[in-house]
């Protein structure tokens, strides 16, 4: 298994595991946030996972499915638990490779505007994507008195067994 | 030969020296700034991502890059937290690629991670405290840096369209 392999099943995992945090929330809690972050907890975690989407789809060079989770549409966590789930699972098998980390892909946004990245770039944006909103995430619990779940590489390590 | 984490690394420690030299620019009282549910002062978050990047890479090759450990109890100018960044970060450039990622990593105390765990806390913890920096800064009403590999791609001409 190669490190990139490994930071990709990692970030699986904290998404996964901050995306059941969540979800298990209150209503009146998932409509918390604080200052300096994107939004509520119910926002940045669709936000979060709706992106995990784009990014799969632009690995894959397809559209996203009818069932993406999007911001605009989407508003039942459970469905954004399980979606997240089903990501993590496609991730794992990209991960395996192999990854051709020089290839250029182009990206088409709802604008028609389009980038192009070799995917290298495309695998750093959503690692940083997703460690970023999971952070937020933990400064929402934190400036709220919740404790937030452990998700850093070494929590995931320890359940792995790969550290001890 | 680059490996296959090369632009996640190379995002990461461009990620941390752009924040580095966007705080240096910010009139030094703002480095006292916080937010709740952060790590602390944006101060103690630079000197704290700093430092444990340093540590991870100390992990993996036994130097200390930078001359000697960057410890709470010491304040160092954001000059010296950029010279010891710009060495660990070119260093976990040339270290992933010939890392065995499951090579068994003394921790001390009896402790040990494989090398591939640790490269995957490097990013997150490189993640994770950069957002908390951001947060601060957001919260306390200074936009902050654009940090996400789009925003690298574009700065080092390999990504090309419009950042959005």
């Amino acid at each position: 298994m190669s490190d990139l392999a490994i930071a990709i099943d990692y970030d699986s995992w904290a998404t996964d595991k901050v995306a059941q945090f969540c979800a298990a929330l209150p209503a009146s809690q998932r409509t918390l946030t604080t200052p300096g972050t994107m939004g509520t907890v119910q926002a940045t975690l669709i936000h979060l996972v709706a992106a995990r989407e784009r990014y799969a789809s632009a690995l894959r060079g397809q559209p996203a499915p009818d069932d993406a989770i999007r911001e605009t549409t989407t508003t039942d966590l459970a469905q954004v638990v399980a979606r997240s789930k089903k990501l993590s699972e496609w991730f794992a098998e990209f991960g395996k490779g192999p990854i051709d980390v020089e290839r250029i892909i182009t990206r088409r946004a709802a604008d028609g505007s389009t980038q192009q990245m070799p995917t290298g770039i495309l695998i750093a944006q959503f690692l940083h994507h997703g460690n970023e909103h999971r952070a937020q995430l933990g400064s929402i619990f934190g400036a709220n008195g919740i404790e937030p779940p452990h998700y850093s590489a070494f929590n995931w390590g320890n359940e792995l067994g790969k550290i001890s | 030969m680059a490996g296959p984490l090369d632009q996640v690394l190379r995002h990461n420690s461009w990620a941390t020296l752009s924040l580095l030299e966007f705080c240096r620019s910010l009139d030094p009282e703002a480095l006292e700034l916080s937010a709740t549910g952060t790590y602390g002062t944006l101060y103690g978050t630079l000197q704290h991502l700093v430092g444990g990047e340093q540590w991870y890479i100390s992990l993996l090759t036994g130097e200390w890059l930078g001359g000697r450990p960057v410890r709470r109890d010491e304040r160092r100018s954001l000059d010296d937290l950029i010279a010891v960044a710009t060495a660990v970060g070119q260093r976990s450039v040339t270290v992933a690629p010939v890392e065995d990622a499951q090579r068994r990593v003394d921790l001390g105390g009896g402790e040990w991670a494989t090398a591939g765990i640790i490269l995957a806390q490097l990013v997150h913890h490189g993640n994770e405290h950069r957002t908390q920096a951001t947060t601060i800064l957001g919260a306390n009403g200074i936009d902050p840096p654009s940090l996400g590999a789009w925003a690298y791609g574009i700065a080092t001409g390999i990504a090309q369209g419009e950042m959005r």
